[in-house]
């Protein structure tokens, strides 16, 4: 099969290219454990285009950028019939021209074609254009001038594609004679100096749109009410389509099961199976916007000013300022939360990243929270009625998994990951761009896919663990006397020191579920009906108990701080490429919250 | 002409200079990267932008900006030059 190759420094507008050129017919290759995504498509001609992520150099610096140059190379060596399409930004002709001549001394000494495409000739317009024709002759290879954006000389494009597939001879460069680097950037310097474009014309406007977004209080605003955008979408805006999405799934279970007998088939096939299906399609509505604002913020440029902002402050904690939307989002859910770490390209900080997402208090929790809050500290108003008492409680437990969290990075980045090899923060401001809604689409669409496909079956599969132990042996859905419950009460020891009895213990089991579920299952063991919808009548039973304020702040230490969610696990097992991060973070923030959580207890019952 | 030899970090917002060496305490790996970016002998360089509490500044060389934290433009010297 004919395949293309596209290749070019970042924000080269390689990727509209790539749209433009495949339409919807693409899919995406991730590999394990590094934010690399090889995107291949076909061309209504039938060829095979591929799209290798942006690099500024074919030497690597970081594993991602490894992994991405080794499969270019790989690919230039043994695919039959490729023709290299290297991306050249004419408002960046410089860096691109880097890159740019390394690849073709690449095709040239594998024999294979190469042509110069300079994009975004509609952004050099009004600046008088370009003289393509004597770039062309210097290069020494092929060169079209496009736009990706207006479609400008996207025909010709295809044209000169088709003719090097069929004379290749012509497209392929003559052999280069071994370059260092500073010949490489002399070379490079001498091009530019004749035909690229004064960058004084270029960068002009990007630098005045800095001077606002940059500077100290309105740029600290901007970015406030766009980080506030964010949350709001992921925490509040998704909220009717995740509703949605669990309706539908109810209603088509019920559709499926009333044409059943009543009895273990029909309340399996309901519950586990399409409880199941339902307890990962729900987060699609929630990773879908949030990638999708990840890319408008990409790929309008904005992201790069907002990493700026957060740099410093993070980097104390051994975190970078790309961790500040991942960690933001971890408020809303952390499964999409460790999917929006992919922005970040230094492994060690994107793993830092990922440990202190489950940290940060997901929507999950709250009504947990709100349970235990409810039902255990007084209505009581502080500093002359401003400030409420349970309010206050809601807000230092949010802190506490902060406070955590930043304990946790920094005491991991300073030992465990001390050595390990780092991305340098080297960071390239791209021009301000309108961003392209189509490939955004795709881009979110392809990133909700990769969640069903990858993590979907393992939440899938724990779903129904947990309910074949919740149901049998009885088979009748008594919790009480389910397998789960004499699990609850072989677990009781462990929970005493917290004050707790057994029905705790199988509330906190089936929490594994979803935190939200430890609610529902302590109404049911309490006989309150529909505990979901009734936190007041649950938290007024669990008040006349004689569990006591202190079992309720050690639980709610517990649950600001313990791996409890299967679907964060399968996520973070996806996102690292094994089971060992999965396995440690679950023992350690589990064995830190149960610690913490005695503490707590302990300390409370003095006063 | 009289050339004032600085580190990059400490050049001053909205001065040029020409930068003079990227000092070999950072790994090869990174200083070629730097090389490969423009960041080389006698590349003209200007400081634009300061973030607070000493974040990253931003720097424009050739055609492009690029923020780089205290630890790597402390590394890069430059001198400043002032045409008396």
């Amino acid at each position: 099969m004919n395949e293309i190759a596209l290749i070019g420094k970042p924000n080269s507008g390689k990727s509209l290219l790539f749209n433009r050129l495949t339409g919807l017919q693409q899919k995406v290759a991730n590999f394990p454990g590094v934010t690399v995504d090889i995107k291949e498509g076909l061309t209504e001609d039938g060829y095979k285009v591929i799209d290798f992520p942006g690099i500024y150099s074919l030497n690597p610096l970081t594993i991602d950028e490894k992994i991405a140059t080794e499969k270019f190379l790989e690919h230039l060596k043994t695919s039959p019939h490729l023709v290299v399409l290297c991306i050249l930004d004419i408002t960046r002709l410089q860096k691109s021209l880097t890159i740019g001549l390394q690849v073709q001394k690449a095709c040239a000494e594998a024999g294979k074609p190469c042509i110069f495409v300079v994009n975004m000739m509609d952004s050099v317009k009004k600046f008088g254009g370009s003289n393509l024709e004597g770039l062309a002759n210097v290069v020494g290879s092929p060169l079209i001038g496009i736009s990706s954006k207006t479609l400008e000389g996207l025909g010709s494009l295809k044209e000169l594609v088709a003719d090097a597939f069929l004379n290749p001879p012509k497209y392929i460069p003559l052999p280069h004679q071994q370059h260092s680097t500073k010949l490489l950037n002399a070379r490079v310097r001498e091009i530019c100096d004749i035909y690229a474009v004064k960058p004084g014309f270029i960068l002009k406007s990007q630098n005045r749109i800095d001077q606002f977004l940059l500077s100290g209080i309105l740029g600290s605003i901007i970015f406030f009410l766009i980080m506030l955008f964010i949350f709001q979408s992921i925490f509040t805006w998704s909220t009717p389509l995740m509703d949605g999405v669990e309706a539908l799934i109810t209603a088509l279970g019920s559709a499926v099961t009333v044409v059943l007998p009543q009895g273990t088939m029909r309340d399996f096939i309901e519950q586990a199976l399409f409880g199941g299906i339902g307890s990962f399609l729900v987060f699609v509505p929630q990773i879908f916007i949030l990638i999708f604002i990840i890319g408008i913020l990409e790929d309008s440029g904005y992201m790069a000013r907002a990493t700026i902002i957060c740099h410093k402050p993070l980097s104390l904690f051994g975190l970078t300022g790309k961790s500040f939307v991942p960690l933001l989002s971890g408020f809303a859910c952390a499964i999409p939360a460790m999917m929006a770490a992919r922005t970040i390209e230094s492994p060690k900080k994107r793993w830092l990243t990922i440990l202190a997402t489950p940290l940060m208090s997901c929507s999950a929790r709250l009504p947990v929270y709100a349970l235990l809050i409810s039902a255990f500290i007084p209505k009581k108003t502080l500093f002359a009625g401003f400030i409420g008492l349970q309010g206050l409680t809601f807000f230092a437990v949010y802190l506490f998994g902060i406070i955590v969290a930043m304990l946790v990075t920094a005491f991991m980045s300073r030992t465990v990951y001390k050595n390990e090899e780092d991305a340098p923060f080297i960071l390239e401001l791209p021009p301000y761009r309108i961003p392209h809604f189509k490939p955004l689409f795709l881009r979110a669409a392809n990133g909700a896919k990769n969640f069903v496909t990858k993590a979907g079956l393992i939440i899938f599969s724990v779903t129904v663990v947990v309910w074949f132990l919740g149901y049998f042996p009885n088979g009748s859905g008594n919790l009480s006397s389910s397998w789960l419950a004499y699990l609850g009460r072989a677990i009781t020891p462990i929970f005493e020191p917290l004050g707790l009895d057994w029905r705790f213990g199988v509330a906190i089991l089936s929490s594994f579920l979803a935190r939200e579920v430890f609610v529902g299952t302590l109404g049911t063991l309490f006989g309150i009906e529909g505990a979901d919808e009734n936190i007041i009548g649950l938290s007024d039973k669990l008040a006349a108990t004689d569990f006591s304020v202190a079992s309720a702040i050690a639980l709610l230490v517990f649950y600001a701080l313990a791996l409890q969610c299967f679907s964060t696990l399968a996520v973070m097992k996806k996102e690292t490429g094994s089971w060992k991060m999965p396995t440690l973070v679950l023992i350690s923030y589990s064995g830190l919250a149960y610690l913490l959580s005695v503490a707590a207890y302990n300390l409370v019952k003095l006063f | 002409m009289n050339h004032q030899a600085l580190s990059l970090w400490e050049l001053p917002i909205n001065e040029e200079a020409l930068i003079s060496a990227v000092f070999p305490i950072l790994n090869a790996k990174l200083i070629l990267r730097l090389e490969e970016l423009g960041f080389e002998e006698n590349a003209p360089i200007s400081c634009l932008k300061k973030m607070p509490f000493k974040g990253p500044k931003i720097f424009q060389i050739g055609d492009s900006i690029f923020s780089l934290t205290k630890e790597i433009a402390s590394a890069v010297t430059i001198k400043i030059l002032n045409c008396k």
